[in-house]
């Protein structure tokens, strides 16, 4: 586990959808945040050389932590409140010079 | 008459405050759930950080909700555009967007952390040092193995004696720097709170038995799905790291970064003169003795407009909303003891912070640890190699350069790469980075739906 919580009173937990597996997450943290607490480092495959790519700067600003939330791509997972029912998706898709 | 403050931090809070104590309605902006910023980040349903807390950020947060009634707070609100004006264009939540007439505008937009490629940085389990720390305060989320702390300045004692103390397993710390020289120490003693606090997290490193390597910086990062084993190198007097006396070190979590630098990409879209200012992060608005920058109406404070650190920021906030409160004709403006108060520091800070830049400030050798396939533009998967190539075939400028290889042209604008990508552009050239052109900037300054622009509408202007 790469990260842990300093909050010693039990997070209030929901449901939500990580690649089509469900997963419980405490609601409201940033999704960023929540997925790090879950042990999830990788949120989305980085655009030409598909490598692995997570949070950086936690702030809005970097993008690393990018996935598909919803439906809409390119969501800061690190300025998404943990929602119940959310549905993420940490595949991207290669460019279509690249798939073809 | 309207009044818009761009960004909730210490300076933008400061100065709607200043305002409203003088009887004058703001609108401030602010794109985090909370107002703050990073230095005074609560939790993520508002109460005090468990780490890192300074109560100075629940005051803050209490005055604006105390004033609502002049201070229109507007939070998780983006600004995506400037125009002549100045007009703003603002993405709202909900997908919602709206243009903004300011008839003064204050900019308080804050700063960047400075990150420093090596290979093996874009590892998930890499962090930025403010990162790590935006995750204790705001999410309670701390490193739970293993953690090596690397970078320069003040934040990486900062972070790792927080860690400490709350449990965290930091094994060492990566420090450019050398130790401070006693010029430098009497420098930071014109602020002796903060000298103390300095030498308070150098104590507890030691009294937990971290091993704290100066002169030396991370060189190589090597992991699978996460980072794993760090080679560290010493450094010489620019931060070049050396061949000789490497050594390896594991981690579960790696948190580096280098020091602040200002975020200009508002002052730059609002047309304002910018210079480059080593001792204020590089790149800073140019502005004069009031916080006014070249641009009519357009104020400029905090880190935003040179990095001056947390007490500077409130400072300039209460002293620039008093001013402008008596510009608008503020009957009531009391120009009272606590603005003397803060007049009389600001020397003081001045002079902590240039000991401060002189110990840590960024130095240009540092980059010269990414290899040529290291990821320089994580965006666009741009390697050092890339920009070799781009260079050699004779683009000089940063925006040549961009066109040419992407670099700085994904999701987040260049905000992470650009110091890197000016480093490279003036070692080529054989130049000081100073004299390289500053990178450009680009509306929308975050992604926005078309469907949230096609609401774009003017906001009715607020009555005076």
């Amino acid at each position: 586990m790469l990260f842990r919580s300093l909050d010693p009173s039990p997070p209030s937990l929901v449901e939500v959808t990580v690649d089509g597996q469900p997963l419980r997450l405490p609601v409201g943290m940033p999704l960023a945040a929540a997925l790090l607490n879950a042990g999830i480092a990788t949120v989305h495959r980085s655009v030409r050389a598909d490598e692995p790519r997570g949070p950086l700067c936690l702030m809005g600003s970097c993008f690393q932590c990018v996935a598909v939330v919803d439906g809409v791509v390119n969501q800061r997972t690190c300025r998404l409140p943990v929602r119940a029912g959310m549905v993420i998706e940490r595949h991207t898709p290669p460019l279509p010079e690249e798939a073809a | 008459m309207s009044v818009v403050i761009v960004g909730a931090g210490p300076a933008g809070a400061s100065a709607a405050l200043a305002l409203a104590r003088c009887g004058v309605a703001s609108v401030l902006l602010d794109d985090n759930p909370q107002a703050g910023g990073q230095i005074f980040r609560p939790r993520g349903d508002g109460t005090a950080p468990l780490l890192g807390h300074d109560v100075r950020g629940g005051t803050v947060r209490e005055a604006l909700r105390h004033n609502s009634a002049l201070i229109d707070h507007r939070h998780g609100h983006e600004v995506i555009a400037v125009y002549p004006g100045p007009k703003l264009w603002v993405s709202a939540p909900e997908g919602r967007a709206y243009e903004l007439a300011a008839s003064h505008l204050v900019l308080a937009t804050g700063a960047l952390e400075i990150s420093v490629p090596v290979p093996g940085w874009t590892l998930p389990g890499v962090y930025t040092l403010g990162g790590l720390q935006i995750l204790a305060k705001g999410a309670a989320t701390v490193p739970a193995g293993r953690t090596v702390l690397a970078g320069a300045g003040p934040l990486l004692y900062l972070v790792a004696a927080q860690f400490v103390s709350a449990g965290v397993s930091v094994t060492d710390v990566v420090d450019a720097a050398a130790f401070p020289t006693a010029g430098q120490i009497a420098g930071m003693a014109r602020v002796p709170v903060l000298l103390l606090r300095g030498i308070g997290f150098e104590r507890t490193l030691r009294r937990h038995g971290v091993a704290i390597h100066r002169r030396s910086a991370i060189v190589k990062i090597v992991g699978g799905d996460t980072a794993r084993d760090i080679v560290v190198a010493p450094v010489g007097d620019d931060w070049t790291p050396q061949e000789g006396g490497r050594t390896r070190l594991t981690a579960d979590v790696v948190g580096m970064s280098f020091g602040l630098r200002p975020n200009t990409e508002l002052t730059q879209l609002a047309g304002c003169d910018h210079l480059y200012d080593a001792g204020a992060g590089g790149w800073c608005v140019r502005r004069n003795g009031a916080y006014a920058t070249s641009v009519a109406n357009v104020y400029a404070i905090g880190d935003g407009a040179g990095i001056g650190g947390v007490d500077t920021a409130l400072a300039e906030g209460t002293l620039l909303g008093q001013a402008l409160a008596q510009r608008l004709g503020a009957t009531n403006v009391v120009l009272d003891a606590e603005a003397r108060e803060v007049r009389r520091q600001l020397p003081r800070l001045a002079a902590f912070r240039r000991a401060l830049v002189e110990w840590s400030g960024l130095r240009p050798g540092i980059f010269r640890a990414a290899d040529a396939a290291t990821m320089i533009c994580r965006c666009e998967d741009v390697r050092a190699r890339d920009l070799d190539e781009a260079l050699a075939a004779g683009i000089a400028l940063p925006r040549g350069l961009k066109l040419r290889t992407r670099a700085g042209m994904g999701l987040c604008q260049g905000r992470t790469c650009a110091p890197a990508v000016q480093q490279r552009i003036a070692d080529r050239a054989g130049m000081p980075v100073a004299e390289v052109p500053m990178p450009t900037v680009r509306v929308p300054l975050r992604p926005v739906s078309v469907a949230a622009l096609a609401t774009l509408a003017p906001e009715a202007p607020t009555k005076p």
